[in-house]
């Protein structure tokens, strides 16, 4: 939202809007972002680079492309140096601070997030869950029969036929919170959620309610930066306080089970 | 004389304590350390959050953990009712709410009245209680709210 207010136009912007300290203040962040966002693609491009003539020997013509590149960004880069030069020295660390936790997060976005983020809501034992829908395969209501299979873990619930293909059915609930679940997995699959949601070739998650479909933008979530626990909850609906569900990390966790 | 007096007073600061009840007990933390005391509202739980996190608010657009401080005191958990707040403090650098079952009141100390705890139990449960103070017979625990956590678990809180 904050950077969608930096593109402003001056045509677009009333006097009432912005105050030219206002002006002064947007000019200086796009400075900063620009210089840093700068600094940190160079980063990267050196960085492939130095792969590519590792690893590739055929690719030299494409290195040489590459360090065409940063002589033209020499001006404006050089501009919005000295206009970060001219602020107070509060006003650069405070940008400084902002704009690396900016970048920081912009990092640890997972692959799969876009501008706008579809995301399906649903109910899992009292605690709300926003699913991307890119990381769905399937939803649907659980009315069939379940066979249990022997010596699997207390989530696995058992496997069901679903579009002429066995799933398995995960208990969600005792995947992320197993504290939270007192019953045992035979009383979880007679008295079993509502409706499954497929993610992967033969995985379901089981879920008590589909709540409603929302598609959120990126500020709308406080993110994860570092998600060494709990490597699915990517972040927070900052509105709603419900869960953002990375269905691929969860995946991953249930197969190093 | 004048800096005799300068000196008693440097040398025993007066701090000023926000006092809260948890079970029949009194306790203080430092008051530069909280933010804004708060009504009990809609706590969000968190999956597979430590279980002395209660959960998240939303405090004007910024999420919140939320400490159980009778988990985190060991003491039993009780039900919220109208008595309940939730100060919200700063500590470590991260923001965090605590649930009290009330906010007593403002009182102010001089260093010296804060005698050291007797330590008794395991160094785990005492770590973050500073020392007693004697009020109207009555003795106020004093919290050091930065040892509440550890380092670990402080840097958790921003990321549930």
């Amino acid at each position: 939202m904050r950077r969608q207010a930096e593109k402003k136009t001056p045509k677009e912007a009333t006097p009432q809007e912005i105050t030219p300290q206002e002006t002064i203040l947007v000019e200086s962040e796009e400075a900063v972002f620009d210089l840093l966002e700068s600094l940190l693609q160079e980063v990267d491009e050196k960085r492939s680079a130095r792969v590519v003539t590792d690893v590739e020997p055929e690719a030299v013509q494409l290195e040489t492309e590459i360090q065409v590149q940063p002589e033209l960004r020499t001006e404006p880069q050089t501009d919005n140096v000295k206009i970060f030069e001219q602020l107070p020295l509060d006003m650069q660390e405070r940008l400084v601070a902002q704009a690396t936790a900016e970048l920081k997060i912009k990092n640890s976005l997972p692959e799969w997030v876009e501008h706008t983020i579809p995301c399906l809501l649903v109910d899992v034992e009292g605690i709300e869950l926003a699913i991307p829908l890119i990381l769905l395969n399937g939803i649907s209501a659980w009315d069939q029969e379940t066979t249990p299979i022997p010596t699997q873990p207390d989530w696995h619930l058992g496997v069901i036929e679903y579009r002429r293909e066995n799933v398995v059915i995960v208990d969600t609930a005792r995947l992320i919170m197993p504290e939270k679940i007192t019953q045992t997995a035979d009383e979880r699959r007679k008295n079993h959620a509502s409706h499954f949601l497929r993610v992967g070739e033969n995985l379901a998650l089981s879920c008590n309610a589909i709540i409603e479909t929302v598609s959120l933008k990126q500020d709308e979530v406080r993110w994860r930066i570092t998600r060494k626990a709990r490597p699915w909850a990517v972040g927070i609906l900052i509105e709603r306080l419900s869960v953002l569900l990375d269905a691929e990390e969860l995946l991953k966790e249930i197969n190093s089970k | 004389m004048t800096t005799e007096v300068d000196e008693t007073v440097n040398n025993d600061p007066e701090i000023q304590l926000v006092t809260f009840r948890l079970k029949d007990e009194t306790y203080g933390i430092n008051v530069m350390q909280v933010q804004e005391v708060l009504r009990v509202a809609e706590i969000a739980p968190v999956p597979g959050a430590p279980h002395y996190v209660l959960g998240i608010i939303n405090l004007r657009g910024n999420v919140v953990t939320v400490i159980d401080t009778r988990v985190r005191f060991g003491l039993p958990s009780a039900e919220i009712d109208d008595l309940s707040r939730i100060i919200v403090i700063e500590s470590e650098a991260q923001v965090v709410g605590i649930l009290v079952d009330s906010v007593a009141e403002v009182v102010d100390l001089n260093a010296s009245e804060i005698d050291s705890a007797p330590n008794v139990g395991n160094e785990e449960s005492s770590r973050y209680i500073q020392g007693v103070a004697s009020r109207d017979s009555n003795l106020l625990i004093v919290v050091d709210l930065n040892k509440l956590l550890s380092d670990e678990e402080w840097a958790e809180m921003s990321m549930f």
